[in-house]
């Protein structure tokens, strides 16, 4: 236990000092595992695993969710999504918003990237918002927390990442996150009317109300037809998950081949993007097990274990107490790398804690569940201060809004989702009804 | 959390940076990019052949294994010289331009080290694949070539890695590398 304490400072330590996550992870989880063991299985290890890492069928799904997110990115239709949602809330006070939230919903739900998403919708509703003179602050927390429902609404990589490493079904845990996901698009919309009721400033009521042109209808039933592909897909045993990453991308070439609005060059500039983004995903796998391999070599998990059965810990403060850890670690990390560091760490308690609750009783449930809850936390992080990254990828897009204007903006969306947080903590049901009545 | 606001830099340090990103992109960017579609293809293949001729597209498993491991490989040189990995400047604001000069290159240098240390071990365990003549399951493609193939990738990256600590990127875009994330 001390080990590995030792090893997460030494890892935070290195990770402040600006050396890239993935590499930080490789090199403390390689000394630690060479000093635990001796230097020639660590060596092994680490060639093992770099290479096994590249060769695992299952981590396919990365390079094409990330390149079907990139290709839709580019394809034009979050634009119709945008004013389809806008058609929907009309003139309703922070109508706008509301749609920013809806479409930002709506495009991760084929997209499964948080980032991309807050960074293709801000180039979309955010000149739209400005045009009709809302609050910097309530237009660009929106987006930002907007983007975070990415993570939640399938198909989601963290989802399937979290899938492989706690050997859960990925079919199931998709389709646990779908309500969890609703809700949070729903919470996301009372925050943005209770926010402008509260100050009408904010939004001001819109003079006229853009028109839908062809091309929005069109990229809205793409969307939502790419959407029930996938799904249908899945769930009529027609593919895999795993497949659906390859069906989704392809359809995505073909509606944005569809759509024209993507020209050759746009497309290579997908295609690389994609591949750098591919690159950059594996490392942080790789440096991560290499990591947990240390961890667990440690017995950290079997510590941890000891240690809520020792001292009669009741599930409820043993899930507290690790969200509270994901919140604080959030302000550090990003997503992928907290989910891959923590969830090793923290999964097999699920098998231990005693659940009252009867759902939770049946350890895969429980795994769902806790997969669910993780996201939720992980989402959470990417717009709390100081560091929220969704944040940031605002910023960088506006370069005009400063960043205390966005986390100002971010605030009633952050407080609805403590509120979902605690909603799906304390009603397993909500992520796992849909489960139970597969 | 890669707004970089100590780091901006226009002069000819940053062009001469500028100059190897074409040659990448030309070279392992084309090749990575036809992995990638060739893998949607294997996958489209696959499941209509499987559901309308009848026929799944044989050791497509396997197949869509080696590309990827193909594919990461081939890309890591790349997001390296655009110094996309990602990493968390949360003390940049605090610290002055020198001291993060400092840490870049501090970074990049140790990130040098630990790409050549992959790059020594993959080609030590490729040499063993060979020697075992390790091959997929049903198709018997050779493990090795692809195994050598990654460790000089990583051996380039571990080069690349050494540039970026002291030359940066021009940025194409003003977006930082964060966007692509998977969250």
């Amino acid at each position: 236990m001390i080990i590995s304490l030792i090893a997460f400072a030494i890892l935070l330590g290195l990770i402040l000092l600006r050396v890239p996550i993935a590499l930080a992870m490789a090199a403390v989880g390689g000394f630690g595992f060479a000093y635990l063991r001796g230097l020639e299985p660590a060596w092994a290890m680490i060639g093992q695993i770099a290479f096994d890492t590249g060769l695992s069928y299952s981590l396919s799904v990365i390079p094409l969710f990330v390149f079907m997110g990139n290709v839709l990115a580019k394809s034009g239709v979050a634009q119709g999504l945008f004013a389809g949602a806008n058609r929907l809330f009309g003139r309703m006070p922070g109508g706008l918003s509301m749609a920013a939230v809806l479409s930002c919903g709506g495009f991760s739900a084929v997209c499964g990237s948080s980032l991309a998403t807050a960074a293709t919708m801000s180039k979309v509703a955010m000149p739209a918002m400005r045009k009709f003179g809302y609050d910097d602050r309530l237009a660009t927390g929106s987006i930002a927390a907007g983007g975070t429902l990415g993570i939640l609404i399938p198909p989601s990589v963290i989802l399937i990442i979290y899938g492989l490493m706690t050997e859960s079904n990925i079919a199931k845990l998709f389709i646990a996150g779908v309500i969890p996901g609703i809700i949070g698009v729903l919470l996301y919309l009372v925050a943005v009317r209770i926010a402008v009721a509260l100050n009408p400033g904010l939004a001001p009521p819109l003079a006229e109300l853009p028109e839908m042109t062809r091309t929005d209808k069109i990229g809205v039933t793409c969307v939502l037809g790419l959407f029930f592909f996938i799904m249908a897909g899945i769930y009529g045993n027609f593919f895999t998950p795993i497949e659906a990453a390859g069906m989704g991308a392809a359809a995505s070439i073909a509606i944005a081949i569809g759509l024209r609005a993507m020209s050759a060059g746009d497309f290579f500039d997908a295609i690389l993007d994609s591949v750098r983004t591919t690159a950059m995903i594996f490392a942080i796998i790789i440096g991560a097990e290499i990591f947990t391999n240390l961890i667990n070599f440690a017995g950290l998990p079997d510590a941890l274990a000891v240690v809520v059965y020792d001292w009669e810990l009741s599930p409820w403060m043993v899930i507290g107490a690790i969200i509270l850890i994901y919140l604080v670690l959030g302000c550090v990390l990003e997503s992928l790398s907290m989910v891959l560091l923590t969830v090793p760490v923290f999964y097999p308690l699920m098998y231990e804690l005693q659940f009252t609750n009867e759902l939770l009783m049946d350890p895969e449930y429980a795994l769902i569940w806790f997969a669910i809850v993780v996201v939720v936390a992980t989402e959470i992080s990417l717009i709390t201060p100081p560091v929220g990254m969704n944040v940031f990828v605002l910023k960088s897009v506006l370069k005009d809004v400063p960043i205390s204007t966005i986390f100002r903006g971010v605030l009633p969306f952050w407080i609805a989702d403590l509120f979902r947080l605690a909603f799906i903590v304390f009603i397993p049901g909500l992520s796992l009804w849909l489960v139970t009545a597969m | 959390m890669t707004v970089q606001p100590h780091l901006r830099d226009d002069g000819p340090r940053a062009r001469a940076g500028a100059i190897l990103q074409p040659y990448l992109e030309r070279s392992l960017g084309v090749l990575a990019a036809a992995l990638l579609l060739i893998l949607v293809g294997v996958t489209c293949v696959d499941v209509f052949g499987r559901y309308f001729l009848n026929a799944p597209l044989n050791g497509a498993f396997e197949m869509t294994e080696v590309l990827l491991v193909a594919l990461v490989f081939a890309a890591l040189p790349l997001t390296t010289e655009r110094r996309e990995h990602v990493e968390v400047d949360l003390l940049a604001f605090a610290f002055g331009p020198r001291m993060n000069r400092a840490l870049i290159a501090f970074g990049g240098l140790f990130s040098a080290a630990v790409f050549f240390t992959f790059a020594w071990r993959l080609w030590i365990h490729s040499a063993k694949a060979a020697s075992d003549g390790a091959v997929t399951n049903a198709l018997s493609i050779p493990l090795a070539p692809f195994g050598y193939a990654a460790a000089l990738a990583c051996f380039v990256s571990a080069l690349i890695a050494i540039l970026r600590a002291f030359i940066l990127p021009v940025e194409k875009s003003p977006t930082p590398n964060m966007e692509k994330g998977t969250s």
